[in-house]
């Protein structure tokens, strides 16, 4: 916590829009299993920075609780709050709270007009920013209905984006998403041995974040990146970073949710990545 | 004894204020009600408080029973944990309307009150554990979860403290009593703009055996209202023994901040 304190003042100070935090629970891969009172902390001790969920899983929640909290976070921040939220896939997730996996996409439909339903009675600035986690075609076709922004996974190239971009404009009957987020491993470094180092923590995280849950529930839903995590990372010199991130607004996206945290990099060096992200990059992505 | 302040809704300003002034006066407890206060998350209130108030110990007012018991574990848990080990709990039984605004028959209640505040006992020793109860079944083991699911679960979200303390409500002599698992009492008073009357009202609880004021500010004149408590009243019943002298500085208090105390009693051992 002290860790992650410190890490988003300097974010702010740095310049970053804001910082994601990261639901799951009931596992030693250091997830957070109450991120919208993280999100309190963090808001409690910076003036700008937005605090945003990539997501919350939703589904494990009432709707009634997650919107009040939602709510009552955005009203002490002034609406710095950005709700994202997802379906979940740890079978030991929902089987402790007593729910079959099975109902996730359903329990999201009905939890998501409940959101907008309770927040109705709430006054606009105080509201979140909604953005729902798609990697699919009904989750990009759910957030169009719910008039939610999207973030997409960052093993998408720039092509599957665009196109996840359309079948949302499509189910929306033509409106673009308000927001576009896509989560990507991104280090700003010109020495090969720190990129090595970056690199290899990320594959090692990967693995065994998704991996080890994989073997732990014998599924075969691998996540994308434990099989090819270099798919979902950008490590390299600012012009590289800042290449990759034009190529991914070109098709849509305005938003790039950069994973810079890591449990096997030691805390000053997460801090050179935030700087050096924000120096090499930001001014001249932000428009 | 102990003196607390109970913090209703206000803005965030207000909040920040508040909570950091009650901090530098000295109040041992930081109160985040529940019910029908206006906050739509006391957790989220105290995250917040506890942010802006490195000292007092947070005292908020949860509905264990009313959502998943484990989900609330683990938020007490966090909070225990971002307050390093600062937190107590008022636990509520939900009101029949919060119950109806989640879908569910709020006959059971009190038992499902009762299951949710031992499934938080046993989740919070982060060990691995099952619970079979009228309400909950813990892991479920649900069949279409899958052929590969434990048998039990282990909370990885951890507390600070070894177990959390655990108010309830009760109807005392004195009104708005609350009493803590270990026995030790509270109840609260409403501090008056005229010292005498609140000095009266503290003094009032000290002869029933309160252990724990929790005072409730007008918010009008709240931060004239705090300091007027912290200098001129607190003190007296903190000590357990408080030298003549130190009184007569805070007759003095209490003559600058409205009246003459011509009651003698309150000489005597707080």
């Amino acid at each position: 916590m002290v860790e992650l304190l410190s890490n988003s003042r300097l974010a702010e100070s740095a310049g970053f829009r804001g910082v994601w935090l990261s639901e799951h629970r009931l596992w030693y891969d250091g997830y957070d299993a109450t991120p919208l009172q993280t999100a309190t902390r963090i808001l409690a001790r910076t003036r700008s920075l937005r605090v945003g969920t990539a997501v919350l899983l939703l589904p494990q929640h009432h709707p009634v609780e997650i919107a009040d909290r939602a709510a009552q976070v955005g009203e002490l921040s002034s609406g710095r709050l950005d709700l994202g939220v997802g379906l979940g896939y740890r079978n030991i997730e929902f089987d402790a709270l007593g729910l079959e996996r099975n109902t996730r996409g359903a329990r999201m439909e009905s939890s998501l007009t409940a959101l907008w339903r309770r927040w109705s009675e709430i006054s606009v600035e105080a509201r979140p920013t909604l953005y729902v986690g798609a990697a699919s075609q009904p989750a990009l076709e759910r957030a169009a209905r719910h008039r939610a922004g999207l973030v997409l996974p960052g093993g998408w190239a720039p092509i599957v984006v665009q196109k996840a971009v359309e079948i949302y404009r499509t189910a929306s009957g033509g409106s673009r998403p308000p927001d576009t987020a896509i989560v990507r491993h991104v280090w700003v470094t010109a020495d090969s041995r720190v990129a090595g180092t970056v690199t290899n923590a990320v594959i090692r995280l990967l693995r065994d974040q998704y991996g080890g849950m994989a073997e732990l529930e014998g599924g075969s839903e691998l996540h994308p990146g434990s099989a090819e995590p270099l798919r979902e990372v950008t490590v390299g010199s600012a012009n590289q970073v800042i290449e990759m991130a034009e190529s991914y607004r070109a098709v849509g996206v305005n938003h790039l949710i950069a994973r810079i945290h890591n449990p096997y990099l030691p805390a000053p060096m997460v801090e050179d990545g935030i700087v050096s992200l924000a120096d090499g990059v930001i001014e001249d992505l932000r428009t | 004894m102990r003196f607390g302040v109970v913090i209703e809704r206000m803005s965030r300003d207000e909040l920040e204020e508040f909570a950091t002034v009650a901090d530098a006066t000295g109040f041992e407890v930081i109160v985040v009600p529940g019910g029908e206060t206006g906050w739509r998350d006391p957790l989220v209130v105290a995250e917040f408080v506890g942010m802006l108030a490195p000292t007092p110990r947070i005292l908020v007012e949860v509905h264990p029973g009313l959502d998943h018991p484990l989900l609330l574990a683990e938020s007490l848990a966090s909070l225990d944990a971002a307050t390093k080990g600062r937190l107590e709990v008022i636990a509520s039984i939900a009101t029949v309307a919060l119950f109806e605004e989640r879908g569910i028959d709020a006959t059971d209640a009190a038992t499902r009150h009762e299951e949710a505040l031992d499934v938080i006992r046993s989740a919070w020793r982060c060990l691995p554990f099952r619970h079979e109860g009228r309400h909950w079944t813990i892991p479920a083991r649900l069949e279409l979860n899958g052929p590969r699911l434990p048998n039990d679960v282990q909370m990885t979200t951890r507390p600070n403290q070894f177990s959390l303390p655990i108010w309830r409500r009760s109807n005392g002599k004195a009104g708005h009593v609350i009493d803590r698992d270990d026995g030790i009492v509270g109840a609260t008073v409403d501090v008056q703009r005229d010292a005498l009357v609140t000095l009266d009202a503290v003094r009032r609880a000290s002869e029933i055996g309160v252990d724990v004021v929790l005072c409730q500010f007008d918010g009008g004149e709240r931060d004239h209202a705090i300091r007027m408590f912290s200098r001129a009243i607190a003190p007296r019943f903190r000590a357990a023994a408080i030298p003549l002298s130190i009184i007569e500085q805070l007759d003095e208090e209490v003559e600058e901040f409205g009246g003459r105390d011509s009651n003698r009693s309150d000489r005597r051992p707080g």
